[in-house]
């Protein structure tokens, strides 16, 4: 799970990490007050707080000289979409001249298998224009979960980078703060960029990017109570509450399938076949009548379907419990307004055609068969 | 020959007598492999589905020489789990379950760098050596024995391929499914070193998908060490960026794990690439000549 940045904030300097001073706005609030309370003398910055890239590029964020600038900015970027996200909250921050920018993260290197220090001396660009266009100023540490991230790592990355001598023990400070939070929280990643350093040669994180590991939130109670309040997409309502791996896409054949990779497989052999998938929808977690109902009701549901494949391989599930469950499934909604092509396979499964023949429905022999006719259907529409 | 499991593999089910590893049990059982003994704490000295039950895993090793165990414990506590395995010397520990915090699983990899022992998962169905041994819940009739060595991240993709395969008379040494997550006990280039050393692999059959660097990492490996046929199947062509697709390392992020990365990596390394998992029977009649 992403945090907004004045969440990763907050956690990064209860670990030490110095950062702005800085508020989040809510609608009633006076900004005049606001800006008063956080103004150091060199303005406010605004802050649209979004998980998505590309904010800066986007408009949502402004640097204002006076509160009633500050009142006019803030209701613009309230309004403001940033690659389709809405701006759900505000944060207005005390602006600091920067001598210098500087990038840190943490993340997990999965090739690795463990954690990895990333540092340069170009902050404030992403780090795949770092990798692009400074390679020789981007510099990077394996760390040893048996024992953690040494001083000396941080002081041979800084000299690898061209960080020249000031500041560079708290530089190393921040490394190793950085690295409790990653630990603590299990982070994915968490990312500073830049690190200002400011006039009076102190380091300041200006900025904040955080993930955890989702699959750990149940032992991280603060993180669990962000993720609670947290309106949630479609895709993790279906998730949360049905066990469903739902991935919204825009095209027309709406896909119902078991497992990650049978899945992808067919949204290309969709694509193969000149068809467009509409999503990936992998019912495997919750082989049940209800599973099958809400990915029936879900899929068909979706604007743009005219064509609905469902493709189900079972190993360990029992494809005669598939077909009985589709079948319930199919009734309970029926009529759906898309033609419906069914493929089934494995365990049983000659029982579970059997079930589908008798309620009406025709079946496909092969995966093949199945995409091709579904995306001829779809056309036809 | 095959690799890490056949008939005489000595099996130790940790989380036995709860209802998944029963269900387990008795398939494995069922299928030939050898479980000697189960592992619940607090229930040592019962017999379940008349195998053995011990309160530790070192006890069990002790006392039966188990030399692979299946772990059936929740997400939440698997790490305990494997790592007790890892200290008791269990050699190879499979982990199909889900959901392991990325953490737990880097602290996992960690010991097995210190330890000769071997993960698979998590995330995955498992192992099966065709009509000897399963540790897993792979459905055995996809299955027939035979030379080519499959080895998978995805389960259901490996069936399907598996299956294919095997309709067509064409049967397998062993397969390995090394499961869909960002950190992993075995990759593919471990269980390619192994394939390559088996002399009763011929092919290889490599089933990869979008996300991380495995691919990439096994086409190198399949250059340089690699002299028995490779052919693959990559799923996820069509996939967006930035979205997971179920797996949790299925994802295209910040240009890493592109499918056209993948299949130049592989071209390169002399491998067949099908097209469609159709085309993967074809392809290793072709090189099995």
């Amino acid at each position: 799970m992403k945090l907004f940045e004045y969440q990763g904030k907050e956690l990064f300097g209860k670990y030490g990490i110095p950062i702005p001073k800085g508020m989040i706005i809510k609608e009633k609030d006076d900004i005049r007050d606001a800006f008063k309370a956080v103004n150091s003398g060199n303005g406010v910055v605004i802050k649209a707080q979004v998980l998505s890239g590309g904010r800066g590029k986007a408009g949502g964020i402004k640097i204002v000289e006076t509160p009633d600038e500050c009142g006019k900015r803030v209701d613009e970027v309230r309004r403001l979409k940033i690659n389709g996200h809405a701006v759900q909250e505000i944060l207005i921050e005390e602006r600091i001249p920067a001598k210098e920018e500087f990038y840190l993260s943490i993340t997990v290197a999965s090739d690795l298998g463990r954690p990895m220090l990333l540092m340069s001396s170009k902050g404030g660009m992403n780090v795949e224009e770092i990798t692009k266009n400074f390679p020789q100023y981007l510099g990077k540490v394996e760390i040893d979960m048996a024992y953690g991230l040494f001083d000396y790592q941080v002081r041979g990355l800084l000299s690898t980078v061209g960080f020249s001598g000031y500041s560079s023990s708290s530089f190393t400070e921040i490394a190793k703060a950085l690295f409790r939070f990653f630990i603590d929280y299990e982070a994915m990643l968490a990312e500073i960029n830049p690190i200002i350093l400011d006039q009076n040669g102190k380091l300041i994180a200006a900025d904040a990017r955080v993930e955890i590991d989702d699959a750990a939130i149940f032992r991280h109670s603060d993180i669990k109570k962000i993720k609670d309040v947290r309106e949630k997409t479609s895709e993790e309502f279906l998730r949360d509450q049905y066990q469903l791996e739902y991935v919204e896409l825009d095209g027309n054949i709406g896909l119902i399938s078991g497992g990650a990779g049978m899945t992808m497989t067919a949204m290309d052999l969709i694509s193969r076949e000149g068809g467009k998938p509409a999503c990936f929808m992998d019912c495997s977690a919750n082989v049940s009548q209800t599973g099958y109902e809400v990915a029936l009701r879900t899929v068909s549901a979706k604007e743009g379907v005219t064509s609905i494949l469902v493709n189900i391989f079972g190993g360990m599930t029992r494809m005669d419990h598939v077909g009985e469950y589709l079948v319930e499934a199919l009734n309970k909604i029926s009529p759906i307004p898309q033609p419906l092509t069914i493929r089934l396979e494995g365990t049983e499964a000659e029982k579970g055609k059997e079930f589908l023949r008798k309620a009406g429905l025709s079946i496909c022999e092969t995966f093949e068969e199945a995409v091709k006719k579904a995306v001829t259907l779809g056309r036809n529409k | 020959m095959s690799i890490l499991i056949n008939r005489e593999t000595k099996v130790l089910v940790q989380g036995i007598t709860g209802k998944t590893g029963t269900f387990f049990t008795r398939d494995m059982i069922k299928y030939g492999t050898k479980i000697v003994a189960g592992v619940t704490p607090g229930k040592g000295g019962i017999l379940h589905e008349n195998v053995p039950v011990f309160d530790t895993v070192l006890k069990a090793v002790e006392e039966t020489s188990a030399w692979a165990s299946i772990v059936f414990v929740p997400a939440s506590l698997a790490k305990n789990s494997i790592i007790e395995a890892i200290d008791a010397g269990i050699k190879l520990i499979v982990y199909p379950g889900e959901n392991i915090p990325v953490h737990d699983m880097m602290i996992i990899k960690r010991k097995l760098k210190e330890s000769s022992s071997y993960m698979i998962g998590p995330n995955t169905p498992g192992i099966i050596t065709p009509e000897e041994a399963k540790i897993g819940f792979m459905p055995f009739f996809c299955y027939k024995k035979g030379k080519v060595g499959l080895t998978s991240q995805s389960g259901s993709l490996s069936y399907e391929i598996a299956y294919g395969l095997t309709k067509k008379g064409i049967g397998q040494s062993t397969v390995v499914g090394i499961g869909g997550d960002p950190v992993k006990g075995m990759e593919f280039v471990d269980v390619l070193g192994l394939f390559q050393e088996d002399p009763e692999t011929e092919v290889i059959v490599i089933v990869g998908e979008i996300g991380g660097t495995d691919e990439e990492r096994a086409a190198e490996f399949i250059r340089d060490y690699v002299t028995k046929p490779v052919v693959s199947f990559i799923a996820g062509r069509s996939a967006p960026i930035g979205k997971k697709m179920g797996h949790a390392s299925a994802i295209i992020s910040e240009g890493r794990g592109t499918f056209e990365s993948k299949i130049k990596a592989l071209n390169e390394a002399n491998v067949l690439v099908a097209e469609i998992p159709a085309q993967v029977p074809e392809l290793v009649r072709r090189v099995l000549g």
